[in-house]
């Protein structure tokens, strides 16, 4: 199950704010819509929790049963909805969120390969239950899905637009997490591969029963989705 | 041409740039990611070496380390000799290339997009491994510069070492105290050696770095070629 609630300006303005409360059960693919500067990053980026903790602004997070975030509002008794209410905040830092994340911008790390930006990624040790033979199977799977296998020994100043992002996917494959966020993952890829992008990103999680929300403003990408949450006028909404 | 003073400027030169690199980086770091009033003042003191006339310097730490003070009262009495000495020079020496050393680093720490910080921060890895794999690398030739720079400074420092630590032959006369006596004494062929020297290693340096500049610059350009390409297909 994943849960979310929150209350929260948006990241580009103070003035505007998020609201809503979403869940899913998981595994799912849940998609996650709304016009451009609806607040779909804002969202992400509080599952993720590289949005701020401050007081002000409630926030619960829970995936599968854990606790990840929940930002009590000093003064402010009524802020959570009654089944949500917590006596004390949480906050898991986000590099101990099991959270694959790609976000618009690839922000590969310019330093490295292709290769070594994914091999970053890697668990130290894999799940027992996802049954993965070897790290080499592990990141050929990847490496085949996001088509990006003739250019593994580049850097990313040696990528297209369109090839940066593909690698930035195959990252946060490789993060081997429950959970993967993909904020507007088809931008800058033509309209044809962008699908077959998606849909093959889709077919793996479903395989590896892993929960992937994915933002864009491109509804006809989300043929195959379990759910999906509309942001609307700063409403969060289930569909 | 003698060889103390080249071995001394030598010494003082490396042990500087070591002193100072080991307390920077990790000084640099935290100065990049904070942020508030106690960050401004520190930039603002270890900016202040870079426009304060070496001279002004040198007559505080003549002040601060007097016979009459504490401090130098304290040094003296472990036996520590905290003015003309070896180790006076090479306080002073660290002191006066502190920005040297501190400003390339913290903008290259600064350079790097926020993106950068939180895609390492979400593969899942430790604020430590994310800054030696990731953002170490990212400003490695900015280090560089740093190093060369403050070496360079070091070498050719006259105000400072002149005033604190005057010109004991084998003590505290480096190289450039030594070409000064020489052309006093009106012995220009002597001078010529040291200054040559400095010459020479000066542009060799400069080298160096303006090769630096230019790798990062022409890394720069591919890829605005690049991202160029990608928008045109």
């Amino acid at each position: 199950m994943i849960h979310v609630f929150c209350d929260a300006p948006a990241v580009w303005s103070e003035r505007f704010r998020i609201r809503g409360e979403c869940s899913a059960t998981t595994p799912a693919i849940i998609g996650l819509t709304g016009i451009s500067g609806s607040g779909k990053t804002t969202l992400l980026r509080i599952i993720a929790g590289l949005e701020r903790q401050d007081d002000a602004v409630p926030t619960h997070v829970e995936f599968s049963g854990a606790l990840w975030q929940h930002t009590k509002v000093q003064g402010a008794l009524d802020a959570f909805p009654e089944a949500l209410q917590q006596s004390t905040s949480t906050f898991v830092q986000p590099e101990q969120r099991p959270v694959g994340m790609v976000f618009q911008q690839p922000e590969l790390f310019p330093t490295m390969t292709v290769l070594e930006n994914i091999r970053f990624a890697l668990p130290k040790v894999f799940p027992e239950i996802l049954h993965i033979q070897s790290e080499q199977n592990f990141l050929d799977e990847i490496i085949e899905i996001t088509h990006i296998r003739e250019f593994l020994r580049r850097k990313s100043h040696q990528l297209s637009g369109g090839q940066q992002k593909r690698v930035a996917l195959a990252r946060g494959l490789a993060r081997c997490a429950d959970l993967l966020l993909l904020d507007e993952p088809t931008i800058g890829l033509d309209h044809k591969s962008g699908e077959h992008l998606i849909e093959s990103v889709i077919s793996y999680c479903r395989k590896h029963k892993r929960t992937m929300i994915v933002a864009t403003h491109d509804g006809h990408l989300l043929h195959d989705i379990d759910t999906e949450w509309r942001i609307a006028h700063g409403r969060v909404k289930v569909r | 041409m003698e060889t103390t003073p080249i071995l001394i400027t030598l010494q003082i030169a490396l042990l500087t740039t070591g002193i100072l690199f080991v307390v920077a980086l990790p000084l640099c770091y935290w100065l990049s990611l904070s942020r508030g009033w106690l960050v401004l003042a520190i930039e603002l003191v270890i900016t202040l070496p870079l426009l304060l006339p070496p001279t002004v310097l040198g007559f505080y730490l003549l002040v601060f380390f007097g016979e009459g003070t504490l401090i130098g009262a304290l040094l003296r009495s472990i036996n520590i000799q905290p003015l003309f000495s070896w180790w006076g020079i090479l306080f002073a020496s660290v002191l006066y290339n502190i920005p040297f050393m501190m400003l390339p680093i913290i903008s290259g720490f600064r350079a790097i997009p926020q993106g950068i910080h939180e895609a390492a921060r979400m593969c899942g890895k430790s604020p430590t491994l994310v800054l030696w794999r990731v953002l170490l690398p990212m400003v490695r030739s900015n280090i560089l510069v740093a190093i060369v720079m403050t070496m360079m400074h070091t070498i050719g420092e006259f105000g400072v070492i002149m005033m604190v630590g005057g010109n004991i032959p084998g003590e505290t006369r480096v190289i450039s105290i030594a070409l000064y006596d020489e052309v006093q004494a009106l012995n220009y062929e002597q001078a010529h050696w040291y200054a040559g020297l400095l010459l020479v290693v000066s542009m060799i340096a400069l080298v160096f770095v303006f090769r630096l500049q230019q790798d990062r610059f022409s890394r720069s350009l591919v890829y605005k070629r690049s991202s160029t390409l990608s928008q045109e297909s």
